[in-house]
């Protein structure tokens, strides 16, 4: 058996050489409970959680089987400025079980380049960094590989504004659930061959395959022979062998003729995977961008109603004429006023800016749509190269085949009688026919053999979490029920898990279970994640005696203002345990983040959030804004 | 989205295509009006600017959306667009060209101070200032050598012009080759959507004095 788990406390955050994303060298310290980072949109709020991640990780775990999810050091390129790059690190401070690590990490690669262990009164410097902090994690924190504690980080300790779910997801469930449960788990390789079962049932598939051909090139050959016994009975003084060459020529070409067809046949698929994927963000590109083009409306309507107002007679009659738009009196003195505001822009009387101003829902979406126009680009650059690649391939194909059909038709009666000959005899592709079958029937056994198994497995280990699984729903029903104001439960349900019959934890309210992410509101969706991820959180820190971290970015942006009374209520209580809460929220006045920052004693509000405003590079915009802005995050800090 | 809120979005390209085009001299009739607006739709792409839902259709003076002359018919009656020229053919089929009024001037003015508008501004500023290089008289045939509308003028009227899907013979198809092959070819500085657009523009003129 193995030991538990420790989830990590991340306690100190330090960026050097981040520019141009932020001014200055940064250090930014955790303090249980809640935390705040503070920003509006390109301030690098996600560039600061990105970076606590890869710091801990570096970047997605190793065994990611999402392409679209993986990302390294290269994520960070972009964003810092390529001199100071090579310079750039992030060190962060966490602790795991009894010791403090601190490791640190640069972006001309990936690995580990620094790593502190305070232990037992003892600090040591690592001095293969790398290596050593597998070594920690494995010590101190119970985790086998790097790639375990990576997936315990991404997948339930962070969640993105990607908003990649855990709930509904068979594989990441079980795997995480094995995890945190490792200490009761029967045998810890239980993924590993859960992967080699799938790996056996896809030899079983080449295997038949396979099988199905030698048995036709063997009755094929068969006939042949038949045929040219006769033939030989009735010609007993027979020709030279003609077009023997031909068919040499032949079969090369129809082995390159069949390679060739099996790549198209990838081609295509890769084609049709990548058209697919490309529909669903297209379709996702066209609802933001349906949502954005809604509010880009709504202001132009402002904009041509505030300059019809501007244009008024009343109005227009003090500009031109200088006559007072109450009592109709002769007024030089207004009317100069009134032509230099008119001149600037700004109200005709008063003089006040009356710009129309972008809502904070629109620079949501439009950073939302931005975000998903980037990968709707690169899919599309994937479907060119995959279609480009699959138009030579065709155009080969298409080539070799004319080849096959030239050396067919200028020597027809050798190249239609040696055509369907396979190279081999007939006591080969019995010997071949017999081992195939042979085969097709152990894969089956061991297919069996470790379902079994592993069902069994399965079976045990339900039964020795079960009373953890009924504090993880205890934990899940309250969360959620906070958030959603109406009762909400744990609900089990079959995934699709092929070989296995494998639960999978899903949302019960209003009567029904809710099999699909899509039998739940945007808001359901992500805030019942969260609630889930909570109740893990808690159950781990319940066993191990250790609280842990929850980051999570710009939660409001998927809430509209009558929740957040109770998202604050659900955040509150996970913070009260004695975790690290750390939450990016936009400048929002009446937000998530001034609630729960009210609930804090006076005093220490400052130090639990961290202002970008201050720290990070302003646009123009932000600087036209700024006293505004300024004034919010005052009334945010209370 | 709403029907007002559609034609909400064509007034703002209105406005923008007969700012650009002012400031370059030019007044634009409804044909050419549609042409503009098409070209800034189909250059989006290259900006990062999706053009709005309401698509334009293939029909006989060349790509067509309905709320284009409905966006400057609303602009003309607020008094935000002049009719500076109004002609009759010989069929009695109207020929207006347009303009910005004073006031519609300002309220250009005043919306480019939003952040919101900028880039799509600054697509029909590009726009602007290619047609301009190649000449304003030349706009139908450039919009007639668009990928896009080559591919789909032949299927008939009505057919909805898809300039940004790559997967058919489209603009947008060969703005995103194009954007690769010149990454490829110069790593830094990185490929301009000025210098993507330049590279449209030219490959439109090649194949309109080639196709004749």
């Amino acid at each position: 058996m193995h030991k538990r788990i420790v989830l990590p406390q991340v306690r100190t955050v330090r960026l050097s050489g981040f520019q141009p994303v932020f001014n200055q060298d940064l250090t930014v310290r955790l303090k249980s409970g809640v935390n705040v980072i503070l920003g509006g949109n390109g301030l690098g709020k996600t560039t600061l959680v990105q970076a606590i991640v890869y710091a801990l990780t570096g970047g997605s775990p190793s065994d990611e089987p999402d392409k679209l999810q993986r990302w390294d050091h290269g994520y960070f390129r972009g964003r810092l400025s390529s001199t100071l790059a090579k310079q750039a690190s992030v060190k962060v401070e966490f602790d795991l079980d009894k010791a403090r690590l601190t490791v640190q990490r640069t972006f001309a690669g990936s690995a580990v380049t620094a790593l502190q262990v305070e232990s037992g009164g003892k600090t040591v410097i690592a001095e293969k960094p790398a290596q050593a902090y597998a070594r920690a994690l494995a010590d101190f924190g119970g985790y086998d590989s790097e790639a375990d504690f990576a997936f315990i980080v991404h997948r339930m300790l962070y969640l993105p504004e990607s908003r990649r779910l855990l709930a509904w997801d068979t594989d990441a469930q079980i795997r995480l659930l094995m995890l945190l449960n490792q200490d009761v788990v029967p045998d810890s390789s239980f993924g590993v061959r859960r992967k080699y079962l799938k790996e056996l049932d896809s030899k079983k598939r080449h295997v038949h395959v396979a099988l199905g051909h030698a048995q036709r090139q063997l009755s094929e050959l068969m006939e042949y022979e038949d045929t040219a016994n006769e033939q030989a009975d009735d010609e007993s003084e027979s020709p030279e062998p003609k077009g023997h060459v031909s068919v040499e020529v032949w079969r090369q070409k129809e082995d390159q003729l069949n390679l060739i067809a099996r790549s198209r046949v990838a081609g295509e698929k890769e084609v049709s995977d990548i058209s697919r994927l490309l529909s669903e963000v297209s379709e996702e590109v066209e609802s933001l961008q349906s949502k954005v083009d809604a509010e880009e409306a709504n202001l132009v309507l402002n904009f041509l109603s505030a300059q019809e107002r501007e244009n008024q007679l009343a109005m227009e009659k003090l500009v031109q004429m200088g006559l007072c738009p109450v009592c109709g009196t002769h007024q030089p003195d207004l009317q100069t006023s009134a032509r230099k505001h008119n001149q600037a822009h700004l109200c005709v009387l008063c003089g006040s800016d009356v710009r129309q101003e972008e809502s904070g829902e629109l620079a949501t979406l439009r950073s939302r749509l931005f975000e998903k126009l980037n990968a709707q680009k690169q899919l599309e650059n994937s479907f060119q190269r995959a279609e480009g690649k699959l138009q030579v391939i065709s155009a080969r194909e298409s080539l070799l085949q004319r080849e096959i059909n030239e050396v067919r038709f200028s020597n027809p009666v050798v190249a239609l009688s040696e055509r369907q000959l396979p190279a081999t005899s007939v006591l080969d592709l019995k010997t071949l026919v017999q081992r195939l079958e042979a085969d097709e029937l152990d894969y089956g056994a061991q297919i069996r053999e470790l379902t079994a198994k592993l069902e069994a497995e399965y079976a045990v280990f339900r039964e020795a979490v079960s009373t953890r699984m009924e504090k993880l729903r205890g934990s899940y029903a309250q969360y959620a029920t906070s958030f959603l104001g109406l009762k909400c439960s744990l609900a089990e349900s079959a995934g699709s898990d092929r070989f296995l019959n494998l639960m999978r934890f899903i949302p019960y309210f209003g009567g029904s279970k809710r099999e699909t992410p899509e039998s739940c509101s945007e808001a359901q969706r992500f805030f019942l994640d969260i609630a889930f991820r909570l109740a893990l959180i808690d159950l781990e820190t319940e066993l191990s005696g250790h609280a842990g971290t929850f980051i999570c970015e710009t939660p409001e942006n998927a809430l509209d203002m009558s929740y957040v009374a109770n998202v604050v209520e659900m955040f509150e209580s996970f913070a009260k345990k004695q975790h690290v809460l750390l939450l990016t929220a936009n400048v929002q006045v009446g937000g998530i983040a001034q609630q729960l920052l009210q609930n804090e004693p006076k005093r220490q509000r400052s130090g639990r959030i961290l202002n970008l405003l201050q720290v990070g590079q302003l646009s123009e915009v932000h600087k036209q804004n700024q006293r505004q802005l300024d004034a919010a995050v005052r009334k945010i800090v209370g | 989205m709403n029907e007002q809120g559609k034609v909400l979005l064509r007034i703002r390209d209105v406005a923008f295509a007969l700012h650009t085009a002012g400031d370059y001299g030019q007044a634009l009739n409804r044909i050419r009006l549609q042409k503009f607006v098409y070209l800034v739709d189909v250059l989006g792409k290259c900006f990062e600017v999706l053009p709005p839902q309401a698509r334009h259709i293939v029909y006989r003076h060349g790509p067509y959306d309905k709320r284009v002359q409905n966006a400057v018919d609303v602009l003309a009656f607020r008094g935000f667009v002049k009719i500076v020229k109004a002609v009759a053919d010989e069929s009695g089929n109207l020929s207006t060209d347009y303009v910005l009024s004073g006031a519609g001037q300002k309220w250009v003015a005043a919306m480019l101070r939003s952040e919101v508008f900028l880039a799509r501004y600054g697509v029909a500023r590009a726009v602007g200032e290619e047609v301009e290089r190649l000449g304003w008289h030349r706009l139908r045939e450039l919009v007639y050598a668009e990928p896009t509308f080559v591919s789909n003028r032949p299927l008939g009227y009505g057919r909805v012009l898809k300039t940004a899907d790559v997967r058919t013979r489209s603009a947008g198809s060969l703005l995103t080759l194009a954007d690769r092959i010149l990454s490829a070819g110069f790593p830094s500085p990185q490929v301009t959507p000025r210098l993507l657009t330049r590279a449209f523009f030219d490959y439109l003129e090649r194949y309109a004095r080639i196709s004749g």
